[in-house]
């Protein structure tokens, strides 16, 4: 201690005081301490410690709730991930399913088409034969009409006999009929 | 060298008793200011404490939750609304063992000061006794037999003798270590040479001895708001 108050009241012609005494003035000293503790007690208490505590309650009690509010949220973002991921294995199955089911239509409609040009290309081919054929007839038919109708003629000339239109008939027919059986 | 508490003014007569505005009561009046002071000024700091703490207010907080520490620790969750009690007994102790380093006597080394301390927690521990343990106060004194009725008043009465000595004692014997090395030393030297005392004397002693005084009181109003016999 370094001993100011003496020092400043060196002058004084009060009483000395003492270390210890126990008497009645030790009492009132007492009591009067009493009150200026009480009295600070109860200020401390009032301005510095329960506003203090009143704050780091409050405090504590919100970071509380929010670190409640932030694991609900937390679960609740799990069980949506969750969620979203069974969709997406869902959609993921889904999607192969629809491939596979496109794939396999895509064949059967490109089978289909094949087929159905492979057909349409024989149709075209055996008409084309027949056309072909029809033809082939026709034109056989006018060969022979064409080489009997120069035969008789040749034939009217070289015999050089007049012949009537009855006769010309007669024997283009009979040829016809000749030629027709070879 | 004086050790004794020096009276300053005169104050009243009492019967044949004179009454001083003793050196005691001075510092107590001052110390009380600068905590009155303190409270005021962090009471209006609170409004703009903010919620991640910084500088000036991590030292409030750890001052009041070392204190909310002791309590929880000594208390149980009724009691704990006395906590301010114990807080004031606390910063009010602590305060006026380290104005001895101020040039003021502390008021902890008068047993005025220390005995008012103890007298407190003496009303505290009985009032809550009282309060909370109702018939089973008045049984608490004749267990476990009747036998030990006296025995137990005179641990009652010794604990707030216990405190109050105890605290007196220690703070006292350290003013007068300290005003023994002021004066024993050159003036020169007496700026510098005596820290080492006031280290240890106000520093460590009287933060130990704020701590003792206050755990003990918490334990002695828990013990006999308890009723340890059931």
């Amino acid at each position: 201690m370094f001993p100011i108050m003496p020092a400043l009241l060196a002058a004084s012609d009060l009483p000395p005081g003492s270390i210890l005494h126990f008497d009645s003035a030790l009492l009132i000293q007492m009591g009067i301490q009493v009150l200026n503790i009480a009295v600070l007690v109860f200020l401390l208490s009032w301005l510095l410690y329960k506003p203090l505590v009143k704050f780091l309650d409050a405090r504590t009690e919100r970071i509380r709730n929010e670190m409640e509010a932030v694991r609900t949220d937390r679960n609740e973002a799990l069980e949506l991930k969750e969620r979203y991921n069974t969709l997406l294995a869902g959609i993921e199955t889904e999607r192969e399913e629809v491939l596979h089911q496109a794939y396999k239509k895509a064949m059967e409609r490109s089978d289909q088409m094949l087929f159905d040009a492979r057909r349409e290309a024989e149709l075209i081919f055996e008409r084309s034969l027949q056309e072909l054929d029809v033809e082939k007839k026709s034109q056989e038919e006018e060969l022979k009409r064409q080489v009997v109708e120069v035969s008789v003629l040749l034939a009217s000339k070289i015999i050089e006999v007049n012949m009537d239109r009855d006769a010309h008939d007669r024997l283009f027919d009979e040829a016809m009929a000749e030629w027709r059986e070879s | 060298m004086n050790f004794s508490n020096q009276n300053l003014w005169f104050l009243f007569t009492l019967g044949d008793t004179e009454i001083y505005i003793t050196e005691t009561i001075l510092a107590t009046w001052i110390v009380m200011a600068v905590l009155i002071l303190f409270a005021v000024f962090v009471r209006l700091r609170l409004r703009s404490f903010k919620r991640v703490p910084t500088g000036f207010q991590n030292i409030i907080e750890t001052l009041i939750e070392m204190m909310q520490g002791f309590v929880k620790d000594n208390l149980d969750e009724d009691m704990e609304r006395h906590g301010g009690f114990f807080f004031g007994l606390f910063v009010f102790i602590l305060t006026s063992n380290y104005s001895g380093m101020f040039g003021l006597r502390p008021p902890t080394s008068d047993l005025a000061t220390t005995g008012a301390l103890a007298m407190m927690v003496f009303v505290m521990i009985h009032g809550m006794g009282i309060a909370r343990q109702k018939g089973k106060y008045i049984k608490s004194y004749i267990e476990p037999a009747f036998l030990f009725l006296p025995i137990n008043i005179i641990g009652e009465l010794a604990k707030p003798l216990s405190l109050a000595f105890r605290l007196f004692g220690n703070i006292l014997s350290g003013v007068i270590i300290a005003t023994m090395i002021y004066n024993m030393l050159p003036i020169v030297f007496r700026f510098l040479l005596p820290d080492v005392a006031h280290v240890y004397f106000d520093i460590l002693v009287g933060a130990l001895q704020a701590y003792v005084f206050t755990v003990l009181s918490m334990t002695f109003v828990m013990q006999k708001s308890t009723d340890i016999f059931s």
